[in-house]
């Protein structure tokens, strides 16, 4: 290899309070290359870039970077070494403008004044950098009012202003489009082409050779290994990260007869974000809903569980007129919701599994309000065990579980009140590929055997495709198309999603 | 051995913090440990720990009550008016009142999504001007009867305190661990969100958490009453910062969802041992208020550092 | 029927608990003596002697507690008192009661008590009188309880009329009779000393006369700055003034001064023996100021400290031993002013210029 090795790490050790995260962690990056790591939830990977990027201190082994030792005691010692680091976490601070956080802790650079920064000149400087990165994004607008995407964009800006030589990406793709994940894609290679080092962590794997140039494989903290991107397959990637061959990612299908419609929604409207949905929902089915990000899925489907008062239309369930002016209501229905903020939306990070899973059914296990402690025990036990929860003890606190593991706590959390319509929104995003799989296997299941219905919001299309009986699109909060899973193909749902008329 | 690597583990640093100051203390001062002493402790420790559990389930949902101090004095001064006609209507209509307060506190805070700290805050100036009202300066009367029977003595084992204590920690302990409303607590001050959408009422769980928290705090104005055989406008005072003080030291987050029942009477053992060994110490009120401060902030500030690592 | 069995117990052993308890409840009333049996708390010296303040760290408690300490002090070199304590509640009766179990654990001989309410200690000094073990004497603050071995203090409701009664004196002096327009400043609505000294001493005298009018009347906390407040809205409101009564401390002085800042002529005002005043009073006789000053002396401590030790001793003293309020007026405010020392000082103390600027940090 020609160029030299900007970054290394030898032999790192990283324990938290029960796990070892990093074991003897060897990995090095040349100058000027796209090294993508992966590797399942919890192999170990985003401790590596907190290392890397000063968050906190390795417990053994070396961190070199252009060939001096560093130890680095906060991420400031990092970012001054060229170390630029795009976390996988929200990390802007939500209340002050785009172009303040793009500037947080740099305003003195850019400011004459040593105690007073220009608000103008700092807003034409952003709208500068903004631009130059092709994001059309209001420089004053507050961070908070930002879709996820946008503030992903605004982070992303926020690391490359500061000029790093390295930029470390964790799974920025995330809530992106495939526009926005071509587009970033694009910037990268210029960056490349500037000399810039990239460190890219994904979950996409389809999407790596499109953009790196080696992949760093970790499983359990440690490391597998480093190959070229051009000389090992994607299905290869999956064996080195599972460590076991994945079967077949999406289950079969199975051809059915219609059955009794379970949900009817007609001529819902939402302010102009919805507008006149009708849309039937049958026992047993699962319904896709594709789209491109931001014409109104995941607010149809929150709509129906309540957190939006509708302003017209109405919700049938079982041919039955239903008021649903709350999530309490929509409980009751028998409706739950799964989401890709788990975080935010389905569970209470700093309360135990037994509280977050707990939690819908408790008033199904109480006799005077006090909980019947045993019962609870054993309901709780059998779900984590139905699901294949890894975790110690029902004790253990959320905050430290794995991404998938999160998402199936808060499944289990709505299949223990025995829903008859579940509504998922991006389940399986940021999940590793093992437990998605285990998951498109259990909606599976559960709509076919346990004859649930279930409406399911994705923006990836291989899920959409691979999983849902039936598919409608949404364009501008309205349903533009319908699909019966042997017409649906990306091209028809893409063409229904962005207008263009066969 | 299990036990204790639990405790090591959670932020019980003020637990071994309280033990070692119980071996030196044996040491250095041996009549900490009279009898007369520790039945002191219990009878102090009694009233600030309904205080504190009240305080603290309002703070578990990310909350604050400034008022219950000004409930505490309005409880002494409806019982000097109502105890000489009738002992249980007394009783009945001082936990009423410290309902309907934490009910009117609840509203406020959750329904018209006024701050909890301006609204307690509001209720709390109400009440001190509605307590000085009935009862402008110390007095009234408490039947014997009544004192005698809170305060209740065998031997010189105080068995009515120790009975309040025990009553109180019970309740507190079910209600916070055995029942649905105590994880719905924890849920909401866990992740609003989360639990609303878990389908949860968020704003009856919160507004019952003032509601206990008012009746907590007139429960013990109860106390108070026994002890100091009167109404009087002024006992509540120091009760506000004490509570939200040893809930605080008890590891109890301020930011809601997380704190347990037994670091909540840790904090109440903690404020209560203090002043007592100040004074066995002989030690100047005002260094009193001086280490005080210094404790609060380094038990808290030293299991936040437990806490990062 | 899982009600279970921890509620079915905790559920008996609830209700045992309150019909039980107050079967062993006898209440009783008692005789209680004019004067403390011969010989009642004998007791070979040295004594440990506690005292429990209301308060601490304001002026007048300052000199207070010093009198206190230089008298303990005193009986300490003579190898009567081994040892004595000091513990203040700040104005916290609960605390207190606190306070005292803890002097009390301490196995004191004697316990000086300053009460911080008048009826918040009854419980714990009734127990404490009916042990017999202990004397407790109870000094500076009204206390409505009956079982004390001795009472010391002055009398506030004293203190009121006293000053009221005098400013009676000088409107009739003016008029012909009792009449004219008076404003009146309390001290802290609801405290003790402010519920004797107006509610109960002050006020009834000036009902008496229906032609005094009470035209204005505010709270000035005996804090000057706070009464000056309140004294120049007072005043601004009335252009009528012809005396002014006010509950003591720094008072007086705050409405001399509004007087005097806008140039309102100087009428009778009652007042107490704060160094200022009495600096000011010589000052301003001359144009037509006058006032008197009952004294809350600051030696109460000193009697109080020597009942311990009478009865320690073995002694029998008079129980109650509430006091009339001593008072300086024009003729004798020459023996008690000290012009050399801030206005900060409380005049009627036994202790000396010198001891004074010790204990204030006072340069020479």
């Amino acid at each position: 290899m020609p160029a030299e090795e900007i970054v290394q790490m030898k032999k790192v050790s990283k324990a938290f309070p029960g796990i070892q995260a990093l074991k003897e962690v060897t990995f090095s990056c040349y100058q000027g290359e796209i090294h993508a790591l992966v590797g399942e939830n919890g192999a170990g990977k985003s401790t590596m870039i907190k290392i890397l990027g000063g968050v906190f201190p390795p417990d053994k082994g070396e961190i070199v970077v252009k060939g001096r030792l560093c130890h680095f005691k906060s991420p400031s010692d990092a970012q001054r070494l060229g170390i630029g680091v795009v976390h996988q976490e929200f990390s802007l601070v939500p209340y002050i403008s785009v172009a303040e956080n793009l500037f947080l802790g740099m305003e003195k650079r850019y400011s004459k004044r040593r105690f007073w920064f220009h608000a103008a000149n700092l807003c034409r400087r952003a709208e500068e950098v903004l631009s130059s990165l092709g994001l059309e994004i209001d420089p004053r607008a507050l961070v908070c009012e930002l879709g996820p995407a946008q503030q992903k964009w605004v982070e992303i800006a926020k690391a490359l202003l500061r000029k790093p030589e390295v930029l470390i990406l964790d799974e920025p793709t995330a809530p992106f489009s495939n526009q926005e994940v071509s587009h970033l894609f694009h910037l990268l290679r210029e960056l490349k082409r500037e000399g810039t080092t990239v460190v890219y962590i994904s979950h996409r794997l389809d999407e790596l050779p499109q953009i790196a140039d080696r992949v760093t494989v970790l499983k359990d903290g440690e490391k597998v290994g480093t190959y070229a991107i051009n000389e090992i397959t994607e299905d290869e990637l999956i064996l080195r990260m599972t460590g076991r061959k994945l079967g077949e990612l999406f289950p079969p299908k199975r051809k059915r007869t219609r059955r009794n419609k379970i949900l009817e929604i007609r001529n819902l409207c939402l302010d102009d974000i919805l507008r006149d949905i009708n849309l039937d929902l049958y026992e047993g089915e699962i319904l896709g809903i594709g789209g491109l990000k931001g014409h109104g899925q995941d607010i149809l489907l929150r709509t129906i569980f309540g957190v939006y008062p509708l302003n017209r239309g109405e919700i049938r369930v079982y041919g039955k007129k239903a008021q649903i002016r709350s999530p309490r209501d929509a409980c009751r229905l028998g409706i739950a919701l799964v989401t890709d903020r788990k975080e935010v939306e389905g569970l209470c990070m700093v309360l135990p599994i037994r509280h977050n899973m707990a939690l819908p059914t408790l008033h199904q296990r109480q006799v005077l309000g006090f909980i019947q402690m045993k019962k609870e025990t054993r309901d709780l036990h059998s779900m984590a065990n139905a699901l294949a929860i890894h975790a110690p003890s029902l004790g253990q606190r959320v905050r430290q579980l794995s991404g998938g593991n999160k998402q199936k706590v808060v499944i289990g959390k709505w299949l223990l009140t025995d829903p008859r319509i579940i509504l998922a929104i991006d389940p399986t995003a940021g999940i590793d590929v093992a437990t998605k799989q285990q998951l498109y296997h259990l909606f599976r299941r559960l709509a076919d055997e346990g004859n649930k219905s279930i409406i399911l919001v994705s923006s990836e299309m291989k899920e959409l495709l691979g999983l849902c009986d039936r598919i409608v699109v949404m364009r501008e909060g309205g349903i533009v198309a319908e699909f019966g899973s042997d017409e649906a193909t990306e091209e028809n749902i893409l063409r229904a999603a962005i207008g263009v008329r066969r | 051995m299990k036990l204790l690597s639990r405790l090591s583990r959670r932020r019980f640093v003020g637990f071994f913090l309280l033990l070692g100051l119980m071996i030196t203390l044996s040491i250095e001062l041996p009549q900490f440990y009279a009898a007369q002493n520790l039945s002191n402790l219990l009878l102090r420790a009694v009233p600030l720990l309904c205080v504190a559990l009240g305080q603290m389930i309002v703070i578990l949902i990310a909350g604050i009550d400034l008022s219950v101090g000004a409930t505490l004095s309005l409880a002494t001064a409806i019982a000097s008016h109502l105890m000489v006609r009738s002992i249980p209507l007394a009783i009945l209509s001082i936990l009423a009142a410290g309902m309907f307060i934490g009910l009117i506190n609840g509203l406020g805070a959750v329904k018209a999504k006024i701050n909890p700290f301006v609204m307690t805050f509001g209720t709390s100036s109400v009440l001190n001007g509605v307590t000085l009202y009935i009862r402008p300066s110390p007095g009234g009367y408490i039947p014997r009867v009544y004192v005698n029977t809170i305060l209740a003595y065998w031997g010189s084992v105080p068995v009515g305190p120790l009975f309040i204590l025990c009553l109180v920690l019970i309740v507190g302990f079910w209600l916070l661990y055995k029942t649905t409303y105590g994880r719905h607590l924890y849920a909401v001050g866990g992740n609003e969100e989360a639990a609303r959408l878990a389908g949860i009422n968020v704003a009856v769980c919160k507004i019952l958490a003032y509601i206990v928290c008012g009746l907590f705090a007139s429960l013990a104005g109860l106390y108070m009453t026994a002890r100091i055989a009167s109404g009087d406008p002024a006992v509540g005072g120091t009760f506000v910062l004490d509570s939200i003080g040893a809930v605080a030291v008890g590891g109890t987050a301020l930011t809601g969802g997380r704190g347990t029942l037994w670091g909540t009477l840790f904090g109440v053992i903690i404020f209560s041992v203090l002043s007592n060994i100040f004074n066995l110490l002989n030690v100047n009120i005002y260094w009193q208020y001086v280490f005080k401060g210094l404790i609060v902030i380094g038990v808290v500030g030293f299991s936040q550092l437990k806490e990062r690592k | 029927m899982l009600l279970n069995k921890w509620a079915k117990w905790f559920g008996l052993v609830m209700v045992a608990f309150l019909v039980g308890v107050p079967v062993f409840a006898v209440s009783q009333a008692e005789e209680l003596p004019e004067y403390t049996l011969l010989g009642q708390y004998k007791k070979a010296p040295p004594y440990k002697i506690g005292f429990s303040q209301h308060l601490s760290g304001i002026d007048w408690t300052t000199q207070w507690q010093r009198e206190f300490e230089l008298q303990a002090e005193m009986y300490k070199k003579a190898g009567i008192i081994s040892e004595y304590y000091i513990v203040s509640c700040m104005g916290d009766p609960s605390k207190q009661i606190a306070d005292i179990e803890d002097l009390l654990a301490k196995g004191v001989d004697a316990l000086i008590i300053s009460p911080s309410s008048p009826t918040a200690l009854i419980p714990l000094i009734d127990r404490i009188y009916d042990e017999g073990k202990i004397p407790v004497i109870i000094t500076h603050a009204p206390y409505d309880g009956h079982k004390y071995s001795a009472m010391i203090m002055s009398d506030d409701y004293d203190f009121g009329r006293k000053g009221a009664m005098w400013l009676v004196e000088k409107l009739t002096e003016k008029y012909g009779k009792p009449k004219g327009k008076i404003i009146v400043l309390e001290g802290i609505p609801g405290a003790g000393c402010n519920e004797a000294r107006w509610t109960r001493g002050a006020k009834p005298i000036f009902e008496q006369y229906p032609e005094i009018q009470i035209v204005g009347i505010g709270a000035g906390d005996w804090d000057y700055a706070k009464a000056k407040a309140v004294a120049e809205s007072l005043v601004a409101a009335n252009p009528e003034i012809d005396g002014v009564w006010t509950a003591g401390g720094q008072m007086t002085l705050a409405v001399l001064d509004v007087f005097l800042e806008m140039g309102r002529p100087l009428v009778p005002m009652v007042g107490e023996d704060y160094n200022g005043l009495l600096k000011k009073w010589i000052q301003y006789k001359a144009q037509g100021f006058d006032t008197i000053a009952p004294c809350k002396p600051t030696w109460d401590s000193r009697m109080a400290l020597d009942i311990a030790i009478y009865l320690l001793r073995g002694m029998t003293v008079k129980r109650y031993q509430v006091y009339e309020t001593p008072y300086i007026t024009w003729e004798t405010v020459h023996k008690y002013v000290r012009p050399e020392l801030p206005d900060y000082i409380w005049a009627n103390t036994s202790l000396t210029d010198e001891e004074l600027r010790e204990l204030f940090g006072l340069k020479k």
